[in-house]
């Protein structure tokens, strides 16, 4: 997302994000957004705890991001936030992982990979990593939604998630 | 500073952000956020890669 400033480009990052989440949850997003360092910043939710989600059975879901603040040319910029990594997990009513999204480019695998996690059974695939493409916040929320049946908070989600999903695809520099 | 914004989201100093990282890692991984910080910039955390590890690791830098 761009910005005149580095604290505006995040505030651009961060507040689709928010509103994305509002379909499930009225937990605060939180960063550590410090203009002096050079370090990736955190987002996340809930102080960091998983979200206990509305749904039958009882989910929880966890969502962390790290990004950094870049210059940039034209329309991106003068400065923009770039996604630097990101774990999206689900969980069950114990809190332990059913599955888990996650890219960090600094630790292998350096791909995108998801984690299907011994909560769902399956203990074969406990150490596997498979490869996705990059998957948004919106994804997992649609996911969640769609798929685990989690009921939405708000009745305009799917045109939430649209709206969000489409300024997120606007700036992202990757396909 | 705590900075509250009208868009629901807030920003954390550094303290508050080192508190958070100690209290998951003690969840988490039974260890102190600064003891985690340390043994993970030393690679002496086996598996990094493990969803409990990532989910403590992925806050580094609020306090690392």
């Amino acid at each position: 997302m761009a910005g005149k400033t580095p604290k505006q480009a995040v505030e651009n990052f961060l507040a689709p994000i928010r509103r994305a989440l509002s379909c499930i949850t009225r937990s605060f997003v939180i960063s550590g957004f410090d203009p002096n360092s050079s370090k990736p910043h955190v987002l996340t939710i809930n102080n960091a705890d998983a979200v206990k989600l509305n749904s039958t059975p009882t989910l929880y879901v966890t969502v962390q991001m790290q990004y950094r603040v870049v210059e940039a040319k034209g329309d991106r910029g003068p400065w923009k936030v770039t996604t630097a990594a990101y774990n999206y997990s689900i969980q069950d009513r114990l809190e332990k992982e059913i599955i888990a999204y996650h890219w960090h480019p600094t630790v292998k695998p350096l791909y995108p990979h998801l984690h299907v996690c011994p909560a769902t059974g399956v203990n074969l695939l406990r150490k596997i990593h498979l490869p996705t493409a990059r998957i948004s916040i919106e994804d997992v929320l649609q996911l969640l939604v769609e798929q685990f049946k989690v009921k939405p908070i708000r009745q305009d989600w799917e045109k939430v998630l649209m709206e969000t999903k489409g300024v997120y695809e606007n700036f992202r520099t990757w396909s | 500073m705590k900075t509250t914004s009208k868009n629901g989201f807030r920003v954390l100093s550094r303290e508050e952000g080192e508190k958070l990282l100690d209290r998951q890692a003690r969840r988490y991984l039974r260890m102190s956020g600064k003891e985690f910080a340390r043994k993970w910039k030393a690679k002496k955390i086996k598996n990094p890669d493990r969803p409990e590890v990532m989910r403590v690791a992925f806050l580094l830098p609020f306090g690392g």
